[in-house]
């Protein structure tokens, strides 16, 4: 090997090391500030309890936790475990999803909402909401919101595709055009539900407040399966990213490929909506941010944005649930800070990145 | 090794190409021709299966284009686009790595053998010394070469290119078509490409498709075809040959 190809070699081994050494620091942050929330909050409890606490709901042993009264037990494991895990799985998902997105629809600015998957989900749990107050019925507003989602998902698919082939240009024009007429339905319930609006409104901010098991146990599957798969079939979203004729000529079927990862990104974000609300800005710069600083190599950046993403809602959500006097939606957070911080890092680019 | 039989083909209603026969074999460099909108490009998409003919047989290795898996197909075949841009920032190796892809089962790395063969690519295409750079931040010129590359990597036995020079400085152009030959010779590939440069196609090609309004205006060995009646007949220009050496374009 020539003396350049060898020196070649030895800095993409320096990147690689540099990549797996922010995955373990990105990992172990996360645990850390997992750990860090339980104990933050209004209900101060000392770090003892907690463990205490912990220790005896993930062993099964409850004398470890004999002596903490029922109602802080019921805090720590019922109230801020379900929402902290709520943030690291939403994060997760919603980054994810972004950069599938974003390579799916060759373009680096596209995130979770950008084919109106979202719109459909707040839709679907705006008619459960105003049913509930309206009509005072009980629907479950997550199944609904799900189901908007895949509604959506399906109509944005049906009119994205001409003569069986769907293009990422028609995709984004479809969603554009669902989002809207769904955003109008949305605006048309709020005002039908005159002062009883608010319920509505506080939904779509996008907020993890009292989540439960139940939203848990709903996030897993889908977070879990959907990063999983898209970290196995890392290289084909390369290949994908370069765009449909070329992901053909190198032996991808591009429609094949953007019908699945059309629909893992979409489960993920449908059921992330579902749970948490329109939460901005995540699936966005999470996976911008890694691709513009260290690399594009999806085997790379999916793993880094799962842990990123998490470890970023999870912090969005302390500052709106613990530094704040009112309880902020998480979704305003996420918005106020990612904003700015993505047109300064918009400003920034361009100047090229040290690889 | 690439058999196009009667193909008729239409946009809309009326039929843009029709009784197209056209065959290639390994061991050749044919250059097509022709002014914009005669064609150039929809051979090149019937050629990769891209697009359906309305009627007659694309045959590629004894076996109709259609039937082919698009990865099998991409073992066989590499296709340079006319235009093709890269969004995301890879560093320009990582685009050239990519041409391994069709080769590789899921999660398998590159070796060490692969590595250096593809740095001795790089070396021809001279794209190594700035391998480490990024896609999106080099010259249009030196990101063609890098797809050039990508293309090499591939190692198919047909590779076809869509105005795969159009952005490279003269020099380069000469360098790239050098190292397209040399495909050609020593490992009896065929080379299929659209080109713009009258002279390029001259020095370098066996054989000269001219097309014109959807048809193939001549066909055949390069001397025989490229001569100023048919050049003005195609383009509508006139030009002065210079024998074994090129075309001056009158005015």
């Amino acid at each position: 090997m020539s003396e350049v190809a060898s020196g070649i070699s030895i800095s993409v081994k320096k990147r690689q090391q540099k990549h797996i050494v922010i995955g373990f620091g990105l990992f172990f942050l996360l645990v850390l500030t997992v750990i860090i929330s339980v104990g933050l909050g209004r209900a101060e409890l000392t770090p003892l309890v907690v463990s205490k606490v912990l220790a005896a709901k993930i062993t099964g042993i409850k004398s470890l936790a004999s002596d903490i009264p029922a109602h802080y037990q019921a805090i720590v494991w019922d109230v801020r475990v379900p929402r902290i895990l709520s943030a690291v799985l939403i994060g997760a998902g919603l980054a994810v999803s972004g950069a599938v997105f974003q390579s799916i629809l060759r373009n680096p600015l596209a995130d979770p909402y950008t084919i109106g998957v979202s719109t459909g989900a707040a839709f679907g749990a705006s008619i459960a909401i105003f049913a509930n107050i309206m009509l005072g019925l009980y629907m479950p507003v997550t199944p609904f919101a799900l189901a908007g989602a895949f509604v959506s998902l399906m109509l944005v698919i049906t009119i994205a595709r001409k003569n069986g082939v769907i293009s990422s240009s028609n995709l984004i024009i479809a969603g554009i055009i669902v989002g809207s007429i769904l955003s109008a339905g949305m605006s048309f319930l709020k005002s039908a539900a005159g002062e009883n609006v608010a319920a509505i409104v506080h939904w779509l901010l996008g907020s993890l407040a009292s989540r439960s098991w139940n939203h848990i146990m709903l996030l897993i599957p889908f977070i879990v399966i959907g990063c999983g798969l898209c970290i196995h079939f890392a290289s084909r979203l390369d290949i994908m990213s370069l765009g449909e004729r070329e992901a053909r000529h190198l032996g991808v079927d591009p429609q094949k490929t953007m019908r699945l990862y059309l629909i893992i990104g979409s489960c993920m974000t449908a059921v992330c909506v579902s749970v948490g609300g329109i939460i901005g800005f995540v699936g966005l710069i999470v996976p911008h941010m890694i691709r513009f600083g260290l690399t594009s190599r999806n085997a790379v950046l999916i793993p880094l944005s799962t842990l990123a993403g998490g470890l970023l809602l999870l912090m969005a959500d302390n500052i709106s649930r613990v530094l704040l006097n009112v309880e902020v939606p998480v979704g305003v957070i996420t918005t106020l800070l990612g904003g700015p911080f993505f047109i300064w890092l918009f400003m920034k680019s361009g100047k090229g990145r040290s690889a | 090794m690439i058999k196009l039989k009667n193909i008729e083909f239409s946009y809309s209603k009326d039929a843009f190409i029709e009784d197209l026969n056209l065959n290639f074999t390994r061991g050749e460099m044919v250059s097509v021709l022709g002014p914009n909108g005669s064609g150039k490009s929809t051979i090149i998409k019937l050629l990769t299966g891209e697009l359906k003919a309305k009627s007659g047989d694309v045959i590629f290795e004894n076996r109709a284009i259609h039937e082919i898996p698009v990865r099998q197909l991409a073992q066989r075949m590499a296709v340079m686009t006319q235009n093709a841009a890269i969004n995301f920032p890879y560093t320009c190796l990582e685009v050239v790595q990519m041409g391994l892809f069709p080769h590789k089962e899921l999660g398998v790395g590159i070796d060490t053998e692969e590595v250096e063969h593809i740095f001795d690519l790089m070396r021809q295409t001279e794209t190594e010394s700035y391998a480490e750079k990024l896609i999106t931040e080099v010259s249009g010129g030196e990101a063609q070469r890098v797809l050039l590359t990508r293309i090499l990597a591939q190692d198919t036995p047909v590779i076809i290119l869509d105005e795969a020079f159009s952005a490279m400085d003269v020099a380069h152009r000469v360098d790239m078509l050098g190292v397209m030959k040399r495909q050609v010779e020593l490992e009896n590939k065929a080379v299929i490409a659209v080109m713009h440069d009258l002279n390029m196609a001259y020095l370098h090609s066996d054989r000269i498709i001219m097309m014109k309004n959807g048809r193939v205006y001549v066909n055949g060995p390069t001397d025989e075809v490229m001569t100023p009646d048919n050049l003005y007949n195609v383009f509508g220009i006139n030009v002065l040959k210079v024998d074994g050496k090129g075309f001056l374009i009158e005015t």
